[in-house]
């Protein structure tokens, strides 16, 4: 173990130690049934160009070499078991990592949407969490705002040459941050306050889910800098191989 | 990942896929486009009844998945029923030093609400997830003409996560045996360990899959074998009534 790993480790505990008492909670998908029908379809439609670009996308990348199939397909379901896999804590609580940040570093924002959306598809019916008439909200929120975001501050931080695990924390855990605040915005649309509207309404969602979230975000910030130094040293040829780290 | 197991062993596995799926999306729109209790509570009795009776499920495993969404419901729906305001708004107010929180009786109601139209939500997926195995789910999707390329890639990604789960479970279970998740240090390190040596692995099968695909002539479509099983006049009738109900209960009652 290197310096800088044994370093990383020790944050780690240290920050998850002060934060263990906490995580009860999956990954925010808003419950089947909980949206009105008007904004099911809106958040569905808002989603549609983006999975537009990124079927395009794959319709390239599969044209170009066949391969990719298998290589894609087996990233999807990597992706979704990334997500059910628990996450260690102390208090035996089940919590679990998002995945599609690490998604959008790996294989950027246009695939992740086509391949978030078939994995929420997917924990919706194998796993009960979100559903099918929310699947437009949850699609936006977590496979096309949040990796979006990460995607972004990645590829700020590789400009502006910060640590590449900072760099990676950074971009996974305020991609989580990112996620959990559209999420609540669009529980405040859809419920908004009786006194204040849906400013109101969304600083009382935000603050109703912070104590789980806050520290989940900052779990998962970890959690992928760990697997990406494990990934770096054991599978560059892999990664190289996807088109990461060029 | 066992609701993919009891959907194999429901008694209404047999059933056609499309109606299942049909029936579940049909009371789903219904129940949120309505809006109404009696719509929500109504559906939730012949939704629940079908998994349960029909489909065979435990009721103790149907309770056990229908807590996983708890815990998001209801601090949810709490939030609703509740505001925080500068001055007492509410039918109930609390203070709290600086503010007010206020629970409107409207507020409650909304809450109630909302809360049995996401349980009614949840039995009507419950109903098609607990009885639909997946690969027939997605051969419905592709009868409803979505693109190709996604039918197949969602077709090879469930294939994919049953291989892939086993093996993090066999890692999981090896690393146990070895005190990996001793210390919560020791867990966070043996879980990216994990993840990261997962990746490594599904990206060497990924590269035979295509191999095994080609073998045996692929050439960028999927086809699978399709059992036909027609929809009984019974059901046909039976998903007649349930609708004409809803719509009898949403429309001509107060």
């Amino acid at each position: 173990m290197t310096k800088l790993q044994k370093n990383v480790w020790k944050a780690s505990i240290a920050i998850a130690l002060a934060l263990s008492v906490c995580p009860v909670s999956n990954a925010m998908h808003i419950m089947e049934g909980f949206l009105p029908p008007a904004l099911c379809i809106a958040w569905g439609v808002v989603c549609l160009p983006f999975l537009v670009k990124g079927l395009i996308n794959l319709k390239k990348i599969f044209a170009e070499n066949r391969r990719a199939v298998t290589l894609v397909a087996m990233a999807g379901a990597y992706v979704f078991v990334l997500s059910a896999l628990k996450i260690p804590s102390v208090t035996g609580s089940c919590s679990h990592m998002t995945g599609t940040g690490f998604s959008a570093i790996l294989f950027g924002p246009s695939v992740t949407s086509i391949l978030g959306i078939i994995v929420l598809v997917f924990q919706a019916i194998l796993l009960a969490h979100g559903g099918l008439t929310t699947l437009g909200a949850n699609t936006f929120s977590m496979a096309i705002a949040g990796p979006l975001l990460t995607y972004g501050i990645f590829g700020l931080c590789k400009k502006l040459k910060v640590n590449k695990n900072v760099s990676i924390f950074l971009a996974a855990a305020l991609g989580d941050l990112f996620t959990y605040c559209v999420t609540s915005v669009q529980l405040a649309i859809a419920y908004p306050s009786a006194n204040g509207g849906v400013a109101a309404s969304a600083l009382e969602f935000l603050g109703v889910f912070a104590p789980t979230q806050l520290p989940l975000a900052v779990i998962e910030g970890i959690l992928t800098v760990l697997i990406m130094m494990a990934m770096e040293s054991y599978a560059r040829p892999e990664l190289k191989a996807i088109g990461y780290g060029r | 990942m066992k609701i993919d197991y009891y959907a194999y062993h429901s008694g209404m596995t047999k059933w056609n896929a499309g109606f299942k799926v049909l029936l579940a999306v049909g009371t789903l729109l219904m129940v949120i486009i309505f809006n109404r209790v009696r719509i929500s509570l109504f559906a939730i009795l012949v939704m629940s009844g079908l998994t349960l009776i029909a489909g065979r499920l435990p009721i103790r495993t149907y309770a056990h998945y229908l807590t996983i969404p708890f815990a998001f419901m209801l601090l949810s729906s709490v939030m609703i029923a509740v505001d925080f305001a500068g001055t007492p708004k509410g039918d109930f107010n609390f203070s709290l030093c600086f503010f007010y929180v206020c629970v409107t009786r409207q507020g409650i109601a909304t809450a109630a609400q909302v809360l049995l139209k996401a349980f009614a939500g949840m039995s009507a997926l419950y109903m098609m997830a607990f009885s639909t195995p997946m690969g027939e789910f997605i051969c419905v999707l592709q009868n409803l003409h979505l693109p190709g390329l996604l039918v197949e890639l969602m077709h090879l990604i469930y294939r994919y996560i049953f291989i892939l789960l086993e093996t993090a479970e066999r890692m999981q279970t090896a690393a146990k045996v070895r005190l990996g998740y001793g210390s919560l240090r020791q867990g966070f390190r043996t879980f990216a360990g994990i993840a990261g040596n997962l990746f490594i692995l599904s990206m060497q099968k990924a590269e035979r899959y295509y191999d095994a695909l080609a073998a045996r002539g692929y050439d960028g479509k999927l086809e699978f074998l399709r059992e036909q099983r027609p929809v009984s006049a019974g059901q046909l009738a039976g998903a007649a009534a349930y609708i004409a109900a809803i719509i009898i209960l949403g429309r001509f009652t107060r």
